[in-house]
C-alpha cells in the first residue's frame, strides 16, 4: 500500500486495533511516516463475515477521511549511521549499575528478559576484532523496520547476549541470510504466528568455535554455549536492528521458546550423506550459514524401527500432523514457500545410508506417504474457497465422508522436504515446518 | 558512585532516510476509480467489498476495482493497480 500512495494514489488501509502502532512503524519503513489508515475495532482473520461488514460500516467516515483529507506533514525524524549513542547509566557501585542498566534496556525494550552483558565500548571493540571489516560498514538492511545493520551495531548486540568475537562473522552472514529471504522476511518477523528463524551452521567454522552438533544441540547447558549465545544475539540483533520488537512489530499471538535462541551445527561427522551446505553447492571447507523459517516442530521418537520405510513412515506421520492451510499443495496464498526441515539423528540418517537410500530417495518417501485426509486439506478452505488452487476446487463438491476417504499429499513435491543431520545417539528426531520463502544460504567471511 | 557507560544497540532506520509525503487527495471521490487491494487474508475481502459498496453508494459515477494479491503483493499487479485506478482501499485483516 506505501508503493501505491508513493506512486501518487491516495490510499487508505483498514487495520485492526492493536495492530495501528505496527501499521505506523511499518509504514515509517518502508519510508512512508505520514501514512494514514481507519482503525476497526478487533482483528477480521477470525470473525463473521456480518460483523466485519459492520465494521467497515462503523469505520467508513474515517476510510473517506483518508483518502479526501490532505495529512498534516509528518515529523521530520533525524537519522544517522555513525558512532551508536553513548548511555551513561548510574549506580551505587558497579554491581548497582549493571542492574540499572539491565532495567533500563528491559524499559527500553531492548531485552530478551533474561541478564544482558553491558555493551561498554571496551567489550565491543574486543568483539569487533572478530572481523576483518569497519565498524560502520553496513551488512545488510534488516526487517521488519528496514534498519541499517552495521557491524558495530551487530557487534552491540552480540556483547549484550555474552558472545566472542568469533561469532560475530557467524552473526553477519546470518544477517546476510536473512536479507535472501525477502520481503517474505517481514512476514516472518511480524507474523500473528510462532515463526522463528533457526540458525544452521556448516563447515569448519563449526569445529573452530565448539558449536554443538551432538547430543542437546538445541537445548540448554554448556556443551551448547556457542549455539546458545549466537542463537540470542540474533534474536536481539532482529529486535534492536531490525525491529522486530514483541507486541510492537512482531505480533505472534502466544510467542514460542525458538524465539529466544535457535542456533544449530549440522552434525557433519556422523552424517552419512553429502553435508547440507556441500548439498547446496559450496565445497566442504566453506562455512555457511543457512537460516530455515520454523513454525513449529515435532519429536519424531522412533526407536523400533531398524528399516529405512518403518523409520521414514514416523517421519511421513510427524508431517502430516500439520493445519491443512500451512500444506503447500492446495493453497494459493503464499504457494510454494511451504516446505519441511527434517533434522535426522544420526541413528535415523545412517538406518536409511546403510541400507542404500539416498536423500532423494528418503524425500521422495516422505513426500509420497505425508498425507492427510481431504476433509482435513479442505478446512481452512471452506471459509476461503478463493485461495485454493484451480486443481482442487473439484473438492470442493464432495461431501465430507467421502473426502475422508481421499488421502492427499501434504506437499507438492519432494523438492519441498530439506534434510540435515544433527544429535546425539538415539533414535529421536525433530521435523520442522518452515515457509517464507527459505531457507537462505550465505558465506561465512571477513573472519579475522 | 559508578557510571557505566554502555553503547546503544538500536539501529538507524532506511525509512527515515528516504521518506515520502502521502500523495494529495481528492475533494471527492465522485467519479474516480476506487482500487480494492485485498492480501489474501481472510476476512480482509469482505471489509473490502463493504468499503467499496459504501463508496459506490455515497459518490456517483464511482468504479471499483478488486486486487486479488499476496503477502507480499506481487509487483505487477501493483502497476497494474497504478495505472487502472485513482484511489485505493487496502485490508491487512488484521
Amino acid at each position: 500500500m506505501i508503493q501505491l500512495e508513493k506512486a501518487g494514489k491516495p490510499t487508505v488501509a483498514i487495520v485492526a486495533a492493536g495492530f495501528d502502532r505496527d501499521a505506523g512503524m511499518s509504514a515509517t519503513a518502508f519510508g512512508m511516516p505520514g501514512f494514514r489508515y481507519a482503525v476497526v475495532p478487533e482483528v477480521l482473520t477470525g470473525v463473521s463475515p456480518d460483523r466485519i461488514r459492520q465494521h467497515v460500516a462503523d469505520a467508513f467516515e474515517q476510510i473517506v477521511a483518508v483518502l479526501t483529507t490532505d495529512a498534516a506533514d509528518a515529523p521530520l525524524v533525524s537519522s544517522t549511521r555513525g558512532s551508536a549513542e553513548r548511555l551513561h547509566i548510574h549506580g551505587s557501585d558497579k554491581y548497582d549499575a549493571f542492574e540499572a542498566m539491565n532495567r533500563q534496556f528491559l524499559d527500553n525494550e531492548w531485552g530478551d528478559g533474561f541478564p544482558l552483558i553491558p555493551p561498554t565500548s571496551d567489550k565491543v571493540e574486543w568483539l569487533l576484532s572478530g572481523t576483518t571489516r569497519s565498524p560502520h560498514d553496513v551488512v545488510t538492511v534488516l526487517p521488519p523496520e528496514l534498519r541499517y545493520a552495521t557491524v558495530e551495531k551487530l557487534a552491540i548486540n552480540a556483547v549484550m547476549a555474552g558472545c566472542e568475537p568469533a561469532h560475530l562473522p557467524v552473526l553477519m552472514a546470518a544477517c546476510e541470510a536473512l536479507a535472501g529471504f525477502g520481503t517474505a522476511a517481514r512476514v516472518m518477523l511480524m507474523s500473528t504466528g510462532p515463526h522463528a528463524p533457526l540458525i544452521m551452521v556448516n563447515g569448519p567454522i563449526t569445529r573452530e568455535i565448539g558449536l554443538n552438533s551432538g547430543r542437546c544441540a538445541l537445548g540448554p547447558g554448556a556443551q551448547s554455549r556457542h549455539n546458545i549465545t549466537i542463537g540470542r544475539a540474533f534474536r536481539l540483533i532482529l529486535m534492536n536492528v531490525g525491529g522486530a520488537y514483541p507486541g510492537r512489530m512482531d505480533m505472534d499471538t502466544i510467542g514460542a521458546a525458538r524465539k529466544f535462541s535457535l542456533c544449530v551445527a549440522e552434525n557433519e561427522a556422523e552424517n552419512p550423506w553429502t553435508p547440507y551446505h556441500v548439498e547446496g553447492g559450496y565445497g566442504p571447507d566453506t562455512s555457511t550459514v543457512t537460516l530455515f523459517e520454523t513454525r513449529d516442530e515435532i519429536d519424531v521418537d522412533d526407536l523400533t524401527n531398524f528399516e529405512p520405510e518403518g523409520v521414514l513412515d514416523s517421519f511421513a506421520a510427524a508431517c502430516s500432523f500439520i493445519p491443512s492451510h500451512y500444506t503447500a499443495n492446495f493453497f494459493d496464498v503464499e504457494r510454494s514457500t511451504h516446505r519441511f526441515l527434517l533434522m535426522m539423528c544420526p541413528e535415523h540418517a545412517n538406518i536409511c545410508a546403510k541400507a542404500g537410500w539416498a536423500k532423494r530417495s528418503v524425500r521422495e518417501y516422505v513426500h509420497h506417504h505425508a498425507r492427510i485426509n481431504g476433509r482435513l486439506a479442505l478446512n481452512w478452505a471452506r471459509m476461503t474457497p478463493e485461495l485454493l488452487r484451480p486443481e482442487w476446487k473439484w473438492l470442493l463438491k464432495w461431501p465430507p465422508w467421502e473426502l475422508e476417504k481421499l488421502m492427499l499429499p501434504v506437499q507438492e513435491s519432494a523438492n519441498d522436504y530439506d534434510i540435515v543431520v544433527v544429535g546425539g545417539p538415539a533414535g529421536k528426531s525433530l521435523v520442522f515446518s518452515t515457509m517464507c520463502g527459505g531457507p537462505s544460504t550465505a558465506v561465512i567471511k571477513d573472519r579475522r | 558512585m559508578y557510571i557505566l557507560e554502555v553503547l546503544s544497540p538500536v539501529a538507524a532506520a532506511q525509512g527515515i532516510d528516504n521518506a515520502s509525503v502521502p500523495a494529495r487527495r481528492p475533494s471527492s471521490l465522485e467519479g474516480l476509480k476506487v482500487g480494492l487491494v485485498w492480501n489474501a487474508k481472510r476476512g480482509g475481502l469482505d471489509a473490502l467489498r463493504k468499503a467499496g459498496e459504501l463508496i459506490a453508494h455515497k459518490y456517483r459515477g464511482v468504479s471499483l476495482r478488486t486486487y486479488e494479491g499476496t503477502q507480499p503483493c506481487r509487483q505487477e499487479l501493483l502497476e497494474q493497480g497504478i495505472r487502472e485506478c485513482d484511489v485505493f482501499v487496502g485490508s491487512t485483516g488484521d
